[in-house]
This record gives structure tokens, sequence and C-alpha cells, in this order.
């Protein structure tokens, strides 16, 4: 062997733990191959098919970091089914609310928050309607000459199942009008709300708008939709939503950029 | 496992300076200094990692956010949160060194040393009151988020001490994973995570999307620190080298040990373990190193924390991999392999 050969060990074969690209999007079923595997992908033959769906892992022959690795899933997927607010004193209804409803022990931040700006929208919206009336009737009925920049804006589109659409709403008086554009025939909603603070609304048609994905919880398993854009062209915002048929129903949402900074949300809502 | 990038060490360098900035900022330069303000300083002033604002700081920028005051402030109450566990925590372990020096209570006695923890604690709010004037809704989730990780965090040390005051040996991988769950991820990766991506999205997103990549991501640094008290250089990593056995600390070696362990050698362990702290001597301490070696304990730990990088690549492939490129993408997903890498 010459100076400049070098000795090679034989390639090792990797016996745990294996990851497999059909479980990076927690599929339910465990990569071909994956020793020790009952028909839901748990060694031990668990049935939770939640904590099977969560399983990052293909399981490989019972060794003892394996069995390791899965006890560390098992305790976040439990983790994350309980949820986090445990412990949490009953709000003010005493935590009597059925599960799902605000105020219930185990509602998340984000649900917090999203309630708490959902109530403030609805109420601008309630003002904005209001005020709209007030200005009509002041001015006779006709409505003031638009102008740009309009007020900031929360705005919603609904589409029914069926047919890909194009689908225009409208918020409040003053508000930017929203384009739906679906090539997909499932019944989606639409909201998209816009940082007044962010100037985005103010700089003009010609903003750049981004959005790179909109997530869904975790637990669902879902991948983010990806295929989403979102425009801002004469005076209205329109949303393109590409194929929905592979994501499952649920609530899908993500940050609206401009220049890099976040302006704004967008949330999709499958049914 | 490859190399951490440079980018970890150019983030944390460069986040760690701008936090450390913020934190000088909060903390009071008022009296009474010598017997609790300069307590109160002395902690944030040694250093250390700076990983969890910069985790904070990399998400929030990786998902849109602007590097904004709110931002930073989030960050800067992070570390001082972190600081003032770490106070209580080096009492309850009756812990000697703390980032190269005496643990706060061994210069100042625990009376002292709990007051300037529980001082610490509270200063850890201030940037959030702060931020609160910005912008309520958000501040108010932060503020949930704040108090709900430490609770956790609470629950994870509790579950630890009591098992080292009743001398607990019956555990499991699974006790093992749902202390460090509690105890390390809420506070080192999670809440980091969760607080970066709830100021990037306004409150829109559901934080429960980041609890997987934030336990994978802590559990893995847990394990690795576990490992680095069992053999690493006692100058770089900043703590007294075997310290944790000294203390009695079931970790995933010790675990793994009573698993293996002969019944005589368990019952030797088990004995040393229930053996008052002051009373242990260093020969046993000495003979439970020899035996993890002898069984692969270190080994065996190292391979898991490894395994737990790998699933929190993979959880950070599912959450990042609609984010544009960035540094603070790298940045994330160097980390990875930084926590099972480091020495120190």
């Amino acid at each position: 062997m010459s100076d400049h050969e070098r000795k090679r060990r034989p390639e090792p074969a990797r016996t745990h733990p294996v990851r497999h690209p059909s479980s990076a999007f927690r599929s339910d079923a465990p990569p071909a191959g994956a020793g020790g595997a009952t028909t839901n992908g748990h060694p031990d033959g668990h049935t939770d098919a939640q904590a099977a769906a969560g399983n990052p892992f293909a399981w490989p022959a019972e060794d003892p970091v394996s069995r390791a690795v899965r006890a560390g899933c098992d305790v976040v997927e439990a983790a994350v089914r309980r949820g986090f607010g445990l412990g949490r004193p009953p709000g003010p209804w005493g935590g009597a609310w059925p599960p799902g409803q605000p105020g219930q022990p185990g509602w998340t931040t984000g649900q917090w928050v999203d309630a708490a700006t959902g109530a403030f929208t609805m109420w601008a919206q309630w003002l904005d309607a209001w005020s709209a009336l007030a200005r009509s009737i002041v001015t006779g009925g006709a409505e003031p000459a638009g102008a740009w920049p309009p007020p900031p804006v929360s705005t919603t589109g609904r589409s029914p199942a069926g047919a890909p659409s194009h689908t225009h709403a409208h918020a409040g008086t003053g508000a930017l009008r929203l384009a739906v554009e679906l090539r997909t025939a499932r019944a989606v909603s639409v909201q998209l709300e816009l940082s007044s603070g962010s100037g985005v609304i103010a700089s003009g048609p010609s903003t750049a708008l981004e959005v790179y994905g909109l997530l869904a919880p975790a637990a669902t398993g879902a991948p983010p939709i990806t295929d989403v854009t979102v425009a801002i062209a004469g005076g209205g915002v329109t949303v393109t939503l590409g194929s929905l048929e592979q994501h499952p129903a649920g609530t899908y949402a993500g940050a609206v950029l401009t220049a890099g900074r976040a302006c704004g949300t967008l949330t999709v809502r499958l049914t | 496992m490859a190399a951490p990038p440079a980018v970890v060490s150019e983030v944390l360098h460069e986040y760690g300076a701008l936090v450390r900035d913020a934190v000088r900022e909060y903390l009071p330069a008022v009296e009474p200094r010598r017997y609790l303000y300069d307590l109160v300083a002395d902690y944030p002033g040694r250093g250390g990692k700076m990983m969890r604002p910069s985790l904070c700081i990399a998400v929030a920028r990786a998902l849109g956010a602007p590097l904004d005051p709110l931002l930073i402030a989030a960050a800067a109450s992070i570390e001082l949160m972190h600081n003032a566990m770490l106070v209580h925590d080096d009492i309850e372990d009756e812990s000697d060194r703390r980032r190269g020096r005496p643990t706060l209570h061994s210069q100042w006695g625990i009376a002292m040393a709990i007051n300037a923890g529980d001082a610490l604690a509270l200063t850890s709010l201030r940037p959030l009151l702060g931020a609160a004037t910005s912008n309520p809704f958000l501040a108010l989730g932060i503020l949930e988020e704040t108090e709900h990780m430490a609770r956790e965090s609470a629950e994870g040390q509790a579950l630890e001490l009591g098992w080292r005051a009743e001398n607990v040996v019956t555990l499991e991988e699974r006790d093992y994973f749902e202390m460090v769950l509690k105890k390390t991820c809420w506070l080192a990766t999670i809440h980091p995570v969760r607080l970066g991506a709830l100021i990037a999205v306004v409150g829109r997103v559901d934080p429960t999307a980041f609890v997987r990549f934030g336990f994978y991501l802590g559990t893995a640094f847990q394990i690795q620190d576990d490992v680095l008290n069992l053999v690493g250089d006692e100058t770089a990593y900043g703590k007294e080298c075997a310290g944790d056995l000294r203390q009695g600390k079931r970790t995933l070696m010790i675990i793994r040990l009573l698993q293996l362990a002969t019944a005589g050698e368990r019952d030797r362990l088990v004995a040393h373990l229930g053996t008052p702290l002051a009373e242990r001597r260093d020969s046993e301490i000495r003979w439970i190193r020899d035996r993890m070696d002898h069984y692969g304990c270190i080994d065996y730990a190292r391979q898991v924390a490894h395994a737990m990088a790998d699933a929190a690549r993979g959880e950070y492939t599912r959450l990042f991999a609609p984010v544009p490129p960035s540094r603070d993408r790298d940045f994330l997903e160097g980390l990875i392999t930084w926590v099972v890498e480091r020495t120190s």
C-alpha cells in the first residue's frame, strides 16, 4: 500500500435510531423494515394513534437507546395531549365552560391572544359600521370620497366548498377590498390582518407582501400550507391559495411579511 | 455528527452582547448595593452561553420579526429569570461553583443569596412591563407564557429534589424525561422558542407547535450537560466535575447504572445515594464513575443525546422549512449540533 493510499473502514450498518423521510410529516405507518414495529408503528403495540402519529422515529429492534428515545417521545406527546394549562386557576366562569370554549383551563396563550384580538376586531368593525352610518346621515347619504390609506384592516373572505373560485369580500366601510383566489374545491375561510403600525397600508398599492407558509398546530400533524401568496394591488388585497386537497381540516396561520418584517397575519380555516 | 457551524458562535456572541447590554439596564443601580443589588448583578455579570435569549431572538427573526425593543426586552427577561433560577438552584443543589467562580451562597450565605435570587426573579418582569405600553395584548401573552414556564420549572425541580430527598431509585428513562421536560426544557428551549414565535406572528400561531422542537433540543442539551459534568474540563465547564454524582442527581447515566448493576453494586450505589451530602466519600464517587465506564453508561447517554438531536432536526425541518433562508435559520439548525458537541 502506498503512503497516499488510505485505509477505509467499511460503512457501519446503522441500527438505531433511524429517521425516515416517511415520518417527517408524522405518517402513522413506520418505514418498511423497521424492526419490532407493529401495525401502528409502536413496538410494544401501543394503540394510541396520536402518540404513534407524533413518533418521529422509525422504531428499530429493541435496544436501550431506542427504548430511551421512545420514552422521551412518549413523554412529549403526552404533554402535548395534556395541554399546558394544567394547574391554571379557573377563569371567571369557574372552569365550567365546555371543552374548547374560552376561559377553559388549558387554553393556550395563542388562543387567549386570538380571542382578545378577535373581540377587539369585532368591536372595531362594529364601531366602524356605526361611524359610517353616522357619516352617511350627516352627508345626506353621500359617502365621502375614499382616500388612500384606508384605516387598519381586518378583513375576511369565505368560500363554500365546490369548484375553485374567485371570491370577494368586504369588511367595514373604509377597509381594503379582499379578493381570495382559490385553486381548490375545499371550503375555506380566510382572515387577513394587517397591522396599522407596520406602514404597509400607508405605503400604497406597490407594497410587496410575502407569506412563507401557514402552520397548523403540531398536534394535527398537518403539513404547512406553502402554496399561498398575498399581494396588494389596485386598493385591494388578493390572497391566492393553491391546492389544499392534501391538507386536513383545521386552522393554519402564518406571518405576512414586507421587506423581511412582520406586518400582519393570515389565517386560513379549512373545513 | 459534524462540528457546529461558525454561525452558532457568531450569533451567540452577537445576540449575547445585545442582551447583556439590555440586562444591565434593568439591573437596579441603587442602594442597598452591598447586601442586595451587587449580588443581584453578580451572575448576569459572569457571562454565560446566552443560548436562551439568542434562541428567542433567532426564532422571532427567522419568522420575520424585526430586532425591535420588544424582542430584546423579552430576551432580556428570559436571561434574568434564568439567572434568578440559577441562584436558587445552586442553593438547592449545594453547588460550589458557577461559571468558573464560587456560587453566590458560598460567598454570601444562603439567606442573602435567596433574597438576591428573589429580587432577580422580580427584576425579570420589568422588561415585560415596559413592553406592555407598546402592545398590551402581546405583553399579556408573554407574561402568561413566563408564568407558565416558571411553574413548569418549579415542578421539574421539585421532582428532582423529591427523588433525592426520598432516595427514589426505581426510576426509568420516562421519569427522567418527564423531569427534564419540566426542569430544563421549558426555560432553556421551549419558552424561548415559543416566545420568539409568539412575538413574530403576534399571537396567531398556537405555540404548542414549537413544544416538540424545544423538548428534543432541550433534552439533548441537558444530557450533554450531564455528560460534561462527568467528563468535561472543569475550567471550561465552569462547575465542579462529578458534582452531579456527589449531589446524587438522577441522571440518565445513574438510571442506566441502576438498571445494569449487579445486586451488590446496586445496593452500594443506593447506599451512596441515601447518604447525607456532607458524608458522601470521594472514593465512592470514583467507584460509581468506574462502574459507569464499565457498563458504558456515558456512551449510552451520548447516543441518546444524539438521537434526541436527530429528532430536534426533524422538528426543525418541519417548522422552519417554509421560512426563507437566513442567518437566524442557519443558527437554529446549527444549534442542534452545538448542544451535543459543545464542551462547556
